[in-house]
């Protein structure tokens, strides 16, 4: 017996897509326009079964993944050195907030002419905006501890090294959390741009190839692969979230 | 002097980053990259934008394009998102039937939409605010739900209490309780809203900012790529600052506990 | 015999439990209230003594029994506004000035609107509040911010005054403050107060009667009629009398947690 809240989303998916597939069949009659879900799933087979798909999607994931990796090393650092150093926060301030309010993708064109058409300029995108997201956390982090959490470890003469890993990171780590998932939305959506932009291989292009051949049908295999992509990363960060900080609660989104 | 410095450090201290910055870019720009196809200092990037918004006075019609599509878009989710999700706040049933196509709608990267949107508005205007429409609605949409769902459950006791009816109830303390939460999310949808601009200009527009962007991109044009995005930051600090005016009027009683 | 201004009879509440047996707060509830009178009810903590306060509002609904008030028989939180609720945590809404938070409930009655003013200010005058009419609550001590929900609660003139553990969270020094001033308050207005609190000097200070809960599921255990002559101050905490009864109630709680279990298991 499902709860009812499932069985209702369950429904209403069931009866969404089964409204899309009448709609496309008997009333549009157009593939172009809305393919109904039994092509997609067609076109679907039709580029796993070529490789095709399974090239595109490593592409996509090994870019984000070494951006990523890169972005949680170099926040968690510089966002731990604002948040303890004054000078440092005030220093870096500036530029990182001016990073912070340029929306990633008009930066994508200039990052394209600096590191090439390759892989290299995705994975700086994926770092960029990733690292942005967990340095302003991690210094927020940093800077809100409770005095008493300190106080704590001044009494039970803790070392410097020990009051940072014991007390500080620990303190600071739901909010790191928090960064990671907010990069990864935007870091998502940021690679996928700079794929489309200008690439061989990768989601984003395939997106590109799509649409410029007016296959509808390879088009929304994109799409819904890409909305796979976005729920599986979203959960996955939920679901790390709660191991890495389960005395907090987690998003309900 | 010491004094002064004292008072005013944090801010002599972000000025002094901000020169350092300036002057380094400056040198890597003219000495070591020399390459203006590649880099440009940040002196021609003013002489650039003052040449665009001054002499040819070319920057103005796209950024009238880029402001109206956002404003649009903007607008619209506010409209949407707002109502639909005090509903979804109010109603578990139209909660459990629109969530999965909404957390659907908002995990999928939106980029993915704007061929699909094309496809089927066309290059017009629509589709142009369609997709800066799906950036926003969604953080305003969350932000109203969530802001009416974690209304503290003494206030709701409160009304009962006072056998307020219903229409009182959400006139008097839910809707005043998720004000903050919805401002928020406005604060949210700005940036992804200026994101949706950029998208929707990147395919097959004529005008506004993200088409100058992206059409300098192509053409190795590294000034003018330089006041486009400088433009577009502009944009987003400028709706930053009028959602802050906006805040203080809309939550006075919060302004104390904020300093 | 006058009709009392409240009765409760045979009132229980049962909420769905962990297995097939539903988990019972409280049951068996009969109780009479005097017009002006000062009602106290203690007990351990988690004998359902905010919950029954909640239930004789109208905020949840009983599983049993019934609640009169001037022998009319009350239906929940639709029915007429004969009560006045004073939150533990204050509940002050942040968005609204002392003054508003008063006008709250006076709003939209018709026969207070003329001077719905008028009578806010009154009424934050009385708890001594005259001056903050303009400030937000986050501007308030927490003992102000008590004032402002008394004050609420007492501008749509209730019959009958419930009262949440409204000192709770206050330290013990402004505790001492706020029970003198109930004290000076009740004897302005003489309303019919039902105050639920789990301190026992504090309930026989202020209370004409004090009942107290048994544990799990909560019953009156006992009811003590307070011999204390009013007014009363903090002197009277000394008074042989007023320490024989705080024992004797002390030691019905303490049988009644340990018949529960123990003090650990609180």
């Amino acid at each position: 017996m499902l709860r009812k809240d499932l069985r209702r989303g369950f429904l209403s998916i069931v009866a969404g897509l089964l409204l899309w597939e009448i709609l496309a069949r008997l009333l549009l009659e157009n593939e172009l326009l809305i393919p109904p879900p039994s092509s997609v799933v067609r076109s679907f087979w039709k580029l796993a079964s070529t490789g095709q798909l399974n090239r595109h999607f490593a592409a996509t994931v090994l870019e984000f993944t070494y951006g990523f990796a890169a972005a949680c090393v170099v926040g968690i650092a510089l966002g731990y050195l604002m948040g303890m150093y004054k000078w440092f926060d005030e220093w870096m301030d500036p530029w990182i907030a001016t990073l912070y309010s340029i929306p990633i993708i008009t930066v994508v064109p200039l990052i394209i002419i600096w590191f090439g058409l390759g892989m290299l300029s995705k994975v700086i995108v994926v770092f960029k905006i990733t690292a942005v997201e967990i340095i302003l956390n991690t210094a927020a982090g940093i800077k809100t501890i409770d005095p008493v959490w300190l106080e704590v470890s001044k009494s039970l003469r803790l070392s410097r090294w020990e009051t940072t890993y014991k007390i500080r990171l620990p303190a600071a780590l739901p909010y790191i959390v928090t960064g990671m998932r907010l990069g990864v939305g935007r870091a998502l959506l940021g690679v996928i741009i700079a794929e489309l932009l200008a690439s061989n291989a990768g989601l984003g292009y395939l997106l590109r190839d799509a649409s410029e051949t007016w296959d509808s049908p390879k088009l929304f295999v994109t799409v819904v692969l890409l909305a796979a992509m976005g729920i599986v990363s979203f959960t996955l960060i939920k679901k790390g979230e709660q191991k890495l900080a389960p005395w907090r609660e987690t998003a309900e989104w | 002097m010491l004094e002064l410095y004292k008072k005013n450090s944090p801010a002599i201290h972000k000025l002094l980053s901000i020169m350092c910055g300036l002057a380094v870019w400056h040198v890597l720009a003219t000495v070591i990259v020399a390459d203006s196809s590649f880099l440009v200092s940040p002196l021609a990037v003013a002489a650039k934008s003052y040449e665009m918004l001054f002499q040819t006075a070319e920057l103005y019609p796209h950024l009238l394009a880029s402001s109206s599509i956002f404003f649009y878009g903007y607008l619209l989710s506010i409209a949407a998102g707002v109502p639909l999700g005090f509903l979804m706040a109010l109603s578990p049933a139209v909660r459990d039937y629109v969530h999965p196509w909404m957390t659907t709608l908002y995990t999928t990267p939106r980029i993915a939409f704007a061929p699909v949107l094309l496809l089927w508005l066309g290059i017009g205007a629509g589709a142009k605010v369609a997709i800066v429409f799906l950036g926003c609605v969604f953080p305003i949409l969350i932000n109203s739900y969530y802001g009416m769902r974690v209304v503290n459950r003494e206030f709701v006791e409160l009304a009962r209490s006072f056998r307020l009816t219903r229409l009182a109830l959400f006139w008097k303390i839910l809707l005043p309780a998720s004000v903050p939460f919805i401002l928020s999310g406005l604060r949210l949808a700005l940036g992804r809203g200026l994101t949706g601009v950029a998208i929707a200009e990147w395919f097959g527009a004529t005008e506004g900012l993200g088409y100058l962007i992206f059409f300098a991109g192509q053409t190795l044009n590294v000034p003018v790529l330089f006041v486009g995005v400088t433009a577009f930051a502009l944009l987003g600090i400028l709706g930053f600052e009028i959602l802050r005016k906006v805040e203080e009027i809309a939550t006075p009683w919060r302004k104390k506990l904020q300093t | 015999m006058a009709i009392p201004i409240l009765e409760l009879r045979n009132l229980g509440r049962e909420v769905a439990g962990r297995g097939a047996e539903p988990f019972v707060i409280f049951n068996g509830i009969n109780l009479t209230v005097r017009d002006g009178e000062f009602v106290s009810i203690v007990g351990p903590s988690g004998c359902g003594k905010t919950t029954l306060l909640r239930v004789i509002n109208g905020l949840l609904s009983p599983s049993a029994g019934q609640i009169f008030v001037d022998g009319k028989e009350q239906n929940g939180a639709d029915g007429e506004l004969l009560m006045g609720f004073v939150f533990q945590g204050a509940a002050l809404l942040p968005w609204r000035t002392s003054l508003n938070n008063v006008l709250l409930g006076l709003e939209g009655r018709k026969k207070n609107t003329p001077d719905a003013q008028a009578i806010a200010r009154k009424y934050l005058d009385l708890v001594g509040l005259s001056g903050f009419e303009q400030h937000y609550p986050h501007e308030l001590s927490g003992g102000m911010q008590q004032r402002v929900n008394l004050a609420r609660a007492l501008a749509v003139d209730p019959k009958i005054l419930l009262m949440d553990e409204p000192f709770a969270s206050l330290d013990a020094q402004t505790r001492s403050f706020m029970q003198l001033e109930l004290l000076r308050i009740w004897s302005q207005t003489r309303k019919t107060v039902i105050f639920v609190t789990h301190m026992i000097s504090e309930a026989i200070l202020l209370s004409d009667r004090v009942v107290v809960l048994s544990h799990r599921p909560g019953r009156i255990r006992s009811e003590f009629p307070v011999p204390l002559p009013r007014p009363r101050d903090m002197e009277i905490k000394s008074d042989r009398r007023f320490v024989e009864l705080e024992n004797t109630v002390w030691k019905l709680i303490e049988e009644e947690v340990k018949a529960a279990g123990g003090f650990a298991k609180l």
